[in-house]
C-alpha cells in the first residue's frame, strides 16, 4: 500500500526528463479536534426560588458533538530531502447528546447529566505523511534526504 | 502588521479614524449600574449599609447562617451553608436545596459574601463548599436575569461584579466560574447576552492575561447578538480581535448578517492568512456559515475544500435556504467538473437532501469520495431503505473508487451508520453484510479485523465463532 503511494508520488513530481526533484516539504500534524453545536444549557438541577423556575449546576450539553482525529496535512512546510505524500482517509464521527437523569448506583438518587450516543460516520478526512525522497529515486544532486521530523509523520 | 491592513481594508479608508474612535468611552459600568464600595469588596465580608442581611426572605430566616455583630456572616459558618447547598444538590434534595440556596441569594449582601469567601480560598478550594458557592452564584446569575427582587442586582451588574473577581480567583476556580457563567441560561435563553459584551472587553483589555480563557464568554455573547444589538462595538470588535477566534465570531456574524458584501471579503482575506491558525479559520468559517447570505456562504465553503469543516457544512445546512445553496453550487461545480473536495464539503452538508438525490450522487459523481460522503450524508442522518446496503454492495463491487465504486473500508462505514440509525430489515442487511466482509478470506486481514470491529457490539454472541482471521479463530 505504502509503495503503491511511493511510486505514484515519484510519477507525480517527476519533471519528465527523467530527473526526480524532490519538493522539499513535509507533512504538519493537525491535533484532533472536538466541535460542539447546539448548546443545550446545562443539565442541571431543577428547582424554584422566589417564585422562580431555575436549573443550576450539571454539566453543560451541546446536542451534537463532532469528533475529528488527529491527522497530518501538506501545507508546503519546508523541510529538505522528504515530502508530503497522501496515506489514507480517517473517518469524521458524530454524537448526539441529552440531558438525561442518571442514577448513583446504591443510592436511589437521580442525577442529571450529558448523555451522548454515536450517531454516526459523517465524513472523512485526508491523512499526509512525510515520506524520504531518496526511497523514492535519486534526489537531484545536492539534495541530502532527512528522516522525518520527530513528531511530524508517521 | 495584520492589524492594520485589515483596519486599513474596512472602511476603505476610514478605518483607522472608526478604530480611534470607537474606543471604549465607558468602563465596564455601563452607565447606572451600581458599583460594589470598597467595604463591600474588603475581606472579610460586610454587609452592604442599608441592606437586611434577610431581608426578602423573611420565610427563611430561620436557615440564616450565624452573623457576626456586623450583620455579616462568619465565613466559617458561611462555608458550611455553602456545604450544605451543595450536599442537597448532589442528594437531589429539592426542598433543602431551595431552602439553602435562598438563604444564600436572598441579598446582595449575601452575595458579596459569597464573592469575598471565594476569593480568600486557597488553591485547590476546599469542597464541597465551593460548589455549594458556585451553584449559589449561579442561582443569583438566573434571578437577576429573570429581573427577580432577589439578590438586588440588575443582571449588568451582577455579571459585572463577578467579572471584577475573576482575575482575583484561582485558575481552576475561574474556569469554573466562567462556564458557570457561559452556561446559564432562561427560560428567555442564555443568561449572558450582548449586554455585557462591555464587560467582558473591560476585562480583556485589563488582563489580557486572561483572554483565552474568556473565550467561552466572548463565544456565548456572540451567539445572542442579534440584528438590533449590530452597532459600531461590532466592527471594532472585528477590526481590533482580528487574531482572537473568540472575538471573531463574536463580530463578524453579525457584521455579515448587516454589510456582507464588506465583511465577507474581510472575512476570506483573514482566513487566507492564517493558514496555520485552526482555531481563527474554523471561528472564521463558523461565522460565514451562520451569517452570510447563504449563497455566498456555499460558495466559500466550497473553496476552503476542506473537510475540516465539516460541522460548519452542517450548520449551513440546517439555515432557511441552506440546502438549496448548497446544491445549487454543487450543481455548479459539477457542471464545471471541478473542485471535488468543495463538492465533498457540500455533500456533507445536504443533511436534509432526499434520499433518491443523496443515492444518485453516490452512484454518479465522478469523485470517488463525494461518493463515499454522499452515503455517509445519508445514512448517518437517520434510518435508511435495506435496500441501501444492495447498492453498497454493487458499489464495492464495481471494482473500487478508480472504477466508479468505493472502497471496501468505505463500505465499512456506511454499514455501521445503518447498524447505529436504522431499526428493522436495513439493520439486519447492515449486519449479513459486515458478517460477510468478517469471513471473506480473499480480504486483507485488516479489513477483516476492521468489519469485526464495528459488527461485533451487533451480533449474538458466537454468531461468527469459529471464522478465522489470520491465525486468530473468533469466539
Amino acid at each position: 500500500m505504502l509503495l503503491a503511494s511511493l511510486s505514484l508520488a515519484l510519477v507525480a513530481f517527476d519533471s519528465g526528463g527523467g530527473a526526480t526533484h524532490c519538493p522539499d516539504v513535509k507533512a504538519c500534524l493537525t491535533d484532533a479536534r472536538v466541535d460542539r453545536q447546539n448548546s443545550l444549557g446545562n443539565c442541571g438541577f431543577g428547582l424554584s426560588l422566589f417564585g422562580l423556575d431555575l436549573s443550576l449546576g450539571g454539566p453543560e450539553c451541546f446536542g451534537t458533538v463532532y469528533t475529528y482525529p488527529a491527522h497530518e496535512i501538506c501545507h508546503g512546510h519546508a523541510n529538505p530531502g522528504t515530502l508530503c505524500l497522501y496515506e489514507q482517509r480517517l473517518v469524521i464521527t458524530a454524537e448526539k447528546c441529552e440531558c438525561s437523569r442518571a442514577t448513583l448506583l446504591g443510592t436511589g438518587i437521580f442525577l442529571p447529566e450529558c448523555e451522548c450516543e454515536f450517531a454516526g460516520n459523517v465524513g472523512t478526512l485526508e491523512d499526509f505523511q512525510t515520506a524520504n525522497c531518496a526511497s523514492l529515486g535519486q534526489p537531484e544532486p545536492g539534495v541530502r534526504p532527512t528522516p522525518p521530523a520527530a513528531g511530524g509523520a508517521r | 502588521m495584520k492589524r492594520t491592513r485589515l483596519a486599513g481594508a474596512a472602511a476603505g479608508g476610514g478605518a483607522v479614524v472608526l478604530v480611534a474612535a470607537l474606543a471604549l468611552r465607558a468602563g465596564c459600568d455601563g452607565g447606572g449600574a451600581r458599583q460594589p464600595s470598597a467595604p463591600e469588596l474588603r475581606a472579610p465580608p460586610a454587609a452592604a449599609p442599608g441592606v437586611d442581611a434577610a431581608a426578602g426572605a423573611p420565610a427563611l430566616r430561620s436557615a440564616a447562617a450565624p452573623a457576626d455583630e456586623a450583620g455579616a456572616t462568619v465565613p466559617a459558618a458561611l462555608a458550611e451553608r455553602l456545604a450544605r447547598a451543595a450536599r442537597a444538590v448532589e442528594s437531589g434534595d429539592r426542598a433543602a436545596a431551595e431552602l439553602e440556596l435562598a438563604g444564600l441569594v436572598a441579598t446582595r449582601a449575601r452575595v458579596l459574601e459569597i464573592l469575598a469567601w471565594l476569593r480568600q480560598q486557597p488553591a485547590p478550594p476546599p469542597e464541597p463548599a465551593t460548589s455549594g458557592a458556585l451553584l449559589a452564584l449561579q442561582a443569583g446569575l438566573l434571578l437577576a436575569a429573570q429581573d427577580s427582587a432577589q439578590p438586588g442586582f440588575s443582571s449588568l451588574e451582577f455579571v459585572e461584579l463577578v467579572l471584577r473577581e475573576l482575575a482575583l480567583l484561582d485558575p481552576g476556580l475561574r474556569r469554573r466560574l466562567i462556564a458557570l457563567l457561559a452556561g446559564a441560561r432562561t427560560a428567555a435563553g442564555p443568561a449572558l447576552d450582548a449586554r455585557h459584551l462591555r464587560c467582558v472587553l473591560e476585562l480583556r483589555r485589563t488582563h489580557p492575561e486572561l483572554a483565552e480563557e474568556l473565550g467561552p464568554l466572548l463565544e456565548q455573547i456572540g451567539s445572542a447578538l442579534g440584528g438590533s444589538a449590530r452597532d459600531q462595538d461590532l466592527r471594532r470588535l472585528f477590526l481590533e480581535g482580528e487574531d482572537d477566534p473568540a472575538l471573531v465570531k463574536a463580530a463578524l456574524a453579525s457584521l455579515l448578517a448587516s454589510e456582507p458584501q464588506l465583511f465577507l471579503a474581510l472575512a476570506e482575506e483573514l482566513f487566507a492568512l492564517n493558514k496555520d491558525d485552526a482555531r481563527l479559520r474554523s471561528a472564521i468559517v463558523q461565522a460565514i456559515v451562520s451569517a452570510a447570505p447563504v449563497d455566498d456562504a456555499a460558495a466559500m465553503l466550497a473553496r476552503t475544500g476542506s473537510v475540516q469543516f465539516l460541522t460548519q457544512a452542517h450548520v449551513l445546512g440546517t439555515r432557511p435556504g441552506g440546502l438549496e445553496a448548497l446544491a445549487r453550487e454543487y450543481d455548479r461545480l459539477l457542471q464545471a467538473d471541478g473542485n471535488a473536495r468543495g463538492r465533498e464539503l457540500l455533500v456533507a452538508g445536504m443533511l436534509a437532501e432526499s434520499e433518491p438525490v443523496l443515492r444518485g450522487i453516490a452512484r454518479l459523481d465522478p469523485d470517488p469520495q463525494v461518493r463515499v460522503q454522499s452515503l455517509l450524508t445519508l445514512s448517518a442522518r437517520g434510518a435508511v431503505e435495506a435496500s441501501l446496503i444492495d447498492e453498497l454492495r454493487a458499489l464495492r463491487a464495481s471494482g473500487g473508487p478508480a472504477q466508479g465504486g468505493i472502497s471496501t473500508l468505505s463500505s465499512m462505514w456506511v454499514a455501521e451508520n445503518v447498524l447505529a440509525r436504522s431499526p428493522g430489515a436495513a439493520r439486519d442487511a447492515a449486519r449479513e453484510y459486515l458478517s460477510e466482509l468478517v469471513r471473506d478470506a480473499s480480504l486483507p486481514e485488516s479489513e477483516r479485523w476492521e468489519a469485526w470491529r464495528r459488527v461485533r457490539a451487533w451480533l449474538a454472541p458466537g454468531a461468527l465463532r469459529g471464522v478465522t482471521i489470520g491465525t486468530q479463530v473468533l469466539p
